[in-house]
This record gives structure tokens, sequence and C-alpha cells, in this order.
């Protein structure tokens, strides 16, 4: 899958994946460091899809 | 002492911590400081002598999980991600097993939020952007929050990023905070002796930046380099000038290169390490480039800069700090004009006055480049200093019904007795002010979209309201109501001044809280 488009959609279902787990932890266990992790690895999927966190600190996505 | 310092931004960002790095320092000799950044920024982090230890953050290999499985389907499968939960979960308690006493985040992502609360024991104090135990976005100092309402590309912040950084830190930085590694630049073969200096005059030039919406494309660059080998031809100058190149191969391969006798030119880009390129600062008398890493290398290096700036950044944030620098500015770099632009840098050259109008660097500060009503309203409510004067009845006339109907709202929850807060007559009145609380903040957009300049305040209101602890009902409700007055009595001094028909410039802001 070295097509960017085919990548880029294959990472939007996993963060709908990673959503629906967080929300089911923090459902049934409250917000935990399980739920963060998820929730860390969720933002890290989303700069990869729009690069934000690696732009300057002054950028308009942050 | 354990600190941790996150920097996940870009290089430029990274040598903008540097001064912060080196104040903290000064504030806690005997702390162990460490530092996270990304690993592809890390080159960023030589030389920065304080730090006891950089983590690097291996983004790829994180996510290396995910993009094998991309390689193979077309869905993520539930072992692939709790295999990279695993992975980056492994990867974050190692850092976090190091129990630091104070985190510092200097990045301004929902990312680093939750990575520096996923960081934080107990006891850890924490200063940046980070999560409330059930995972909102918390703002716990003032410069966290002033960042989070005012500083971005499109608002009207004026202070220096580097200056943002050190006040959230928690830290005040001087010019001698501003320090590069001379011993290490000196090991670079680009690093020149300061003899050979007497006889050339040398300009470091960088032709790239990180984005290309930064800079000039290589067309201008060719012309900007040709005007300034004839106006240098033409000045009074009598030693050579010596032109270096640096950006990457791609940013040097475009631009033709000027030949005149007194003019030397030396295209190095693609050539160099990053450490070359702040060897070659460091030994240059002048530097020239857009908003880019360089112009912080030399405000580290005390190099004077000639800074080319355009409306896609905002040079008050990351312009260059150098006593004497000197910013163009133009709108879009096709306005640039580069016979102008040329001129202005062989006067740098000469240590002559510019033809201006150029922002200039001096005492710390940069000389006042156009008035603005929204950097003076920030200076209001942020330094104590006098409101602006503003003059938009109906706006007004709104803003101060829109603050006093949600004070209203508060004054009727006031009654509510602690002991009957879970009661559902209490909750039906709860979820009723919530939905006038949705409709303010509706109005604040449209008041907003009809006065753009009272958005300072408005984004103040709405972080101070983000900011409010989390605690009891009445707590939550009178910090939210001691917000609601603040605005409100800005919104009724607003008027009142303009019934007087004059600004009493004695009065201070904080007088009116």
């Amino acid at each position: 899958m070295s097509n960017p488009e085919n990548l880029e959609r294959f990472l939007e279902e996993a963060l709908k994946k990673l959503n629906r787990s967080a929300e089911q932890i923090v459902e049934t266990g409250g917000y935990s460091q399980e739920a963060e992790k998820i929730r860390m690895l969720e933002e890290l999927i989303k700069e990869q899809l729009h690069h934000e966190n690696t732009h300057s600190a002054v950028s308009q996505t942050r | 002492m354990k600190i941790l310092i996150l920097q996940l931004a870009r290089l430029g960002d990274i040598y903008l911590t540097w001064p912060t790095v080196h104040a903290l320092r000064k504030k806690f000799p005997g702390a162990n400081l460490q530092f996270l950044c990304r690993s592809y920024y890390q080159s960023a982090t030589v030389g920065m002598s304080q730090i006891d230890k950089v983590w690097a953050m291996p983004t790829a290999l994180l996510l290396e999980p995910l993009f094998k499985e991309a390689d193979q389907n077309s869905m993520a499968s539930e072992s692939c991600l709790s295999e990279s939960i695993a992975k980056f979960g492994d990867w974050a308690e190692k850092i976090k097993a190091e129990r630091f006493d104070l985190i510092i985040n200097l990045s301004f992502s929902p990312f680093s939020s939750y990575l520096t609360h996923f960081l934080t024991e107990n006891e850890t104090q924490v200063r940046g952007y980070t999560r409330t135990n059930d995972g909102y976005l918390s703002l716990p100092d003032d410069g966290a929050a002033y960042f989070y309402a005012q500083v971005g590309v499109g608002r009207s912040n004026r202070f220096h990023l580097s200056d943002l950084f050190a006040e959230i830190a928690g830290v005040g930085i001087v010019p001698d905070d501003w320090v590069s590694p001379l011993a290490l630049l000196q090991q670079s073969p680009f690093f020149k002796k300061g003899e050979s200096s007497e006889s050339s005059f040398r300009i470091c030039v960088h032709v790239g930046a990180s984005a290309s919406y930064k800079c000039l494309r290589s067309e201008p660059w060719a012309q900007v380099l040709k005007f300034i080998a004839e106006e240098y031809e033409k000045s009074n100058l009598d030693k050579a000038l010596d032109l270096f190149l640096v950006g990457t191969q791609a940013e040097g391969s475009g631009i033709s290169l000027p030949e005149n006798r007194n003019v030397r030119v030396h295209n190095v880009c693609g050539k160099t390490q990053l450490i070359d390129v702040f060897a070659l600062v460091q030994s240059s008398d002048l530097v020239v480039g857009c908003d880019s890493v360089v112009i912080h290398m030399a405000s580290l290096a005390k190099i004077p800069c000639f800074n080319f700036s355009f409306s896609t950044v905002n040079f008050y944030e990351t312009g260059p700090i150098a006593e004497g620098s000197r910013v163009l500015y133009s709108e879009f770099p096709e306005m640039l004009n580069s016979r102008r632009a040329a001129k202005e840098i062989v006067l740098m050259a000469q240590s002559a006055s510019s033809y201006g109008p150029l922002v200039t660097r001096f005492e710390n500060k940069f000389s006042d480049f156009s008035p603005s009503f929204e950097w003076d309203l920030i200076r209001a409510l942020y330094l104590g200093e006098t409101f602006p004067k503003f003059q938009n009845p109906k706006v007004l006339s709104l803003l101060v019904d829109t603050f006093h109907f949600g004070l209203q709202q508060l004054d009727s929850l006031e009654v509510i007795d602690q002991n009957e807060v879970r009661s559902e007559r209490v909750n039906s009145m709860k979820k009723s002010t919530l939905q006038v609380f949705d409709q303010v903040s509706g109005l604040m957009k449209a008041l907003e979209t009809q006065a753009p300049e009272i958005s300072p305040l408005l984004r103040w209101f709405q972080t101070e309201l983000i900011r409010v602890p989390q605690g009891d009902f009445r707590s939550v409700l009178l910090a939210t109501k001691e917000i609601y007055s603040k605005s409100h009595a800005i919104a009724v001094y607003w008027r009142e001044v303009n019934s007087q028909d004059q600004i009493q410039r004695s009065e201070n802001a904080r007088d009116l809280f």
C-alpha cells in the first residue's frame, strides 16, 4: 500500500477504531492511562495525516 | 531535581528554546535537565550543553506496526492496533520512569498535552499545555493560556516566541542567554578564522526555509544576489564580499550566481550538516534570509540579520534577535522589490541607515512597525496597560448585553443550595444555563465577525473559561462569574469612555477588576 491515498484511508480507519476503543475504556473505567495511551496514538496518527504537530509552534494548527 | 523540557516542533523552535534552557540551568544549577524532541529534528540539540539527556521520539518506529500492515491490508486489525499501543506505551513508560519533578511543555499540540499529562506523577509540577485528569485540555500557567488565546499566524501577538517559551518555563531571559556553542562550531570545516574576515565581508544567505510559503523562490533570490553584487561594487566598501549560500541542494540548484570583480559566491547548498551552517553563520558579518532556522542560529551567535518577512509569518514572534537586525516586510514574496532589498543589505554592510521603512531590532525589541488596536488590547488585558478606544456603538452595546445576559444566568444559579446540587430541578436549571452559554458563545462569534479587532478580548474570555479549575459546583460557578464580571466591566468601561468621549490615560486595567 504505497499509494498515499490508500495509506491515508487506512490511517483514518485506524483512527476511528482507536477512538471507539478509547471511548469504551472511558465509559467503563473512566479516563485511565490506557485511554490516554490510545489518545496519544490517535494524535500521533493525526499528525501523519495533517503534519500539524511538526509545524512551528505558531503555525495555525497546533 | 529532575526537569523535562518538551519541544516537539521543528528545528527553528528548538533553537528558539536554547535561551530558555540556558536560563533554566542558571536557575537550577544542580538540576538534571532532560530534553524531549522528535528524532528527525534532534540535530538542533547538538551544542545545547546545559542538557544532561536528550530523548528523541522515533515517530516512524512507533508507528511501524501500522505502516507495515498498511502495506498488506486495507484495514487496520485489532492486533496491529494493540501492537502499536503497546509499542508507544513502552516508549512513553521509559520516560515516565524518570519521575520528573517539573515538566515544561513548550509544544502546543494536542499530542504534547496528552504526553505531558501521561508523564506527570502526583507530585510533578507542570507548565505548558497538559490535560485534566478526565482528559480535557488544561492550561496551568498564564504563559500557556496566553499562547492558547493570542499566538499564531493571523493573530496579533507581538511577543517573541523565545520570550513566551521563557515565560511558560517560569524564567526570564536576558541577552546573555543567547549563546552559541563556539568551541563546537570551531571544529567545523566551514568555520572561518577571525583574521580572514578582515580581508572580506561575509554574508551568509539562507535561500530556503522549512516551508515554501515562508520564502522566496529561486528566481527572486537570484535577482537579489545579482543586485547585491552590483550595489556592493558601487559602494565605498574596499573589502571583497564573500557570499555563502546555504540551504538544501534543491534550494540552491536553481540560483544562477553573479560574477563581479569584488564579489565571490560560494554555493554550499546541500553540502553542509546543520552544525556546519551554524559555523558559517557564526563566522559571518551578516546573515540574510526569510523566516527560518538560520535566522535563529544568527540570534544565538549574535550576528545581525537582514530578514525578509511576509504576511504568512509574524516577525514579531519569530524574527531575528541580534541587535541592529533589520526586517523588510512585503505582504507577499511576489511583492518584494529585489533592487531595494539589495540596496538595504549593502547599507547594512556599510553600517549605514536604511532607506526605510524597515523594522529594526534595537535595545532588545523591534521598532514599531504599525499601530495595532489588537496589540494595544492585548497589552491592556495582559499587562494592565490602558485600553485602546473602541468606537463601535452597535457592537459595544451587544457586547455589554451579552456579558450581562451571561451574568444574569449565573446569578440565577447562585441561589442553589449546595445540598440540592444533584436534584432534578437543579439539573434542569444547569442544563438550560449550559444552553445559554452556548448561545453566548454563538453571539461572541457573531460579534467577532462584526468587529474582528476585539478578537483578543473574546479569545481571552473563552480561554479563561477553559482555565476554570475543576471543583464543586459553587467554586466553578464563582470562578465563571468572575470571568463574566471582568469582561462585562471592560465592555462597560468602553461604553463609558465613549460617552465621555475621552480615554482616561491614567486608568489602569487592573483597577477595573
